[in-house]
């Protein structure tokens, strides 16, 4: 009869089983070196689990969280991503630092002015891009408080609700990759499920919505949509 | 749960688990991040659901819930076998355990543990190394004790038998 030694270390044998593996034990030397080497594997395993490092300190942190006592050791940084980003960040320094140049490949400076009134905000990107944009207002949503351009890309900045809303033009033409589609009488609003960045297009136009929630985002894109003179899909 | 009294006992029970919950969920696969985050779910679940805590067997309480946890985070990637999906478990005769211990680091047969489907390295992680009863065992993985012998003998024999390969032994034995 075969004997299962690691039943016999849980101490799970049948009585009968026990009997029989007890007496192997004191007759057979090669059943007592099994068993001994058996006990050697078992406490090497587990010596070996129990070397793994266990990041008390953030466990406890977490332990205070989840009773309401302490802040949420997920937004504090770990010790590796913290050395990682300081590593990072030295190394970003340095080479800023040799090689710093205002404008290495000759962009077009960007350009940035306070307005009150989108009118004025549209009339001023036109000018600056030389483009036929989009009347882009988000009244009463929100009030124009700016607008910016780089080149061909013009920006309007608006005060939605005490948030700061983005609304950039370029040329571009937005697919739904990573994107859910939210379909409108106009065409179709696609916004991005993990930054709530809304895109959308018009014409040769793509316009971006950021700095808002989502249900925000897609109610300005929806407004704009509304606004498009031509097929805004 | 807001009584201080029930904050200071569930604080009290559980921060013995902590390093018990982090190890298994890194041998449920999860990074070291995904263990921490894995955890800290856990004890949030846990203190909401403390009032319901029956009393009995509190690590299998706790390893449970962070189980349930991670099955919902690979349940869309990975199905996890069941136990008629590895057929080709043998027995292998002979002694085998005699002086494996010289042979092999501790690394290894760790690692050679965390190499096996995770139903037979968790119900070996939490009885060898957590030293938990078969009963505690059967109460985490939410099967019969009679389940949980199999699935020991079956994880052990592959561990064996992966062992076996790496030292060379699997000829001598097997024959």
């Amino acid at each position: 009869m075969r004997v299962d030694w690691q039943r016999y270390i849980d101490g799970v044998l049948t009585p009968e089983e026990k009997v029989v593996a007890d007496g192997l034990l004191r007759s057979d030397p090669s059943a007592r070196r099994e068993l001994e080497g058996l006990k050697e594997f078992k406490r090497a395993l587990r010596e070996s689990a129990l070397r793994e490092p266990v990041p008390m300190k953030r466990l406890n942190q977490a332990l205070a969280v989840a009773t309401g006592r302490g802040a949420n050791p997920r937004t504090i940084l770990r010790p590796a991503l913290l050395a990682a980003g300081l590593l990072a960040a030295t190394a970003l320094a340095v080479v800023f630092a040799l090689n710093y140049d205002p404008n290495p490949y000759d962009f077009p400076p960007m350009k940035r002015e306070r307005f009150t009134s989108a009118t004025a905000a549209h009339a001023w990107a036109e000018k600056e891009t030389g483009l036929e944009l989009l009347f882009v207002d988000l009244a009463p949503m929100g009030r124009t408080v700016g607008a910016h351009v780089n080149g061909a890309s013009a920006c309007f900045d608006f005060d939605v609700d005490g948030t700061l809303v983005h609304v950039q033009v370029a040329r571009a033409k937005f697919s739904a990759k990573g994107c859910k589609t939210v379909p409108t009488d106009d065409g179709n609003v696609l916004i991005h499920e993990k930054s709530a960045t809304v895109y959308l297009n018009c014409g040769e136009f793509g316009y971006v919505v950021y700095g808002s929630d989502a249900q925000t985002g897609v109610a300005i894109g929806k407004a704009l949509l509304r606004n498009c003179p031509t097929d805004g899909s | 749960m807001q009584n201080p009294n029930q904050r200071l006992q569930y604080e009290r029970a559980v921060k013995g688990e902590l390093a018990v919950l982090y190890r298994v969920a890194r041998r449920m696969g999860a990074t070291p991040e995904q263990a921490e985050d894995l955890v800290q779910t856990t004890l949030v679940k846990a203190y909401q659901a403390w009032d319901t805590f029956d009393g009995r067997f509190l690590r299998s309480w706790l390893i449970r819930i962070l189980r349930n946890e991670r099955l919902m985070e690979v349940r869309a990637d990975r199905q996890e076998p069941s136990l008629d999906q590895n057929p080709e478990i043998e027995v292998a005769a002979g002694p085998f355990w005699d002086d494996l211990g010289r042979k092999l680091e501790a690394e290894r047969i760790l690692a050679e543990l965390d190499a096996l489907p995770d139903i037979y390295k968790i119900a070996i992680h939490l009885i060898d190394v957590e030293q938990m009863t078969y009963e505690e065992a059967a109460e985490v993985m939410e099967v019969p004790i009679g389940t949980v012998r199999s699935r020991l003998f079956r994880g052990r024999e592959m561990l064996r038998k992966r062992v076996l390969r790496l030292t060379g032994m699997l000829g001598q034995v097997t024959q």
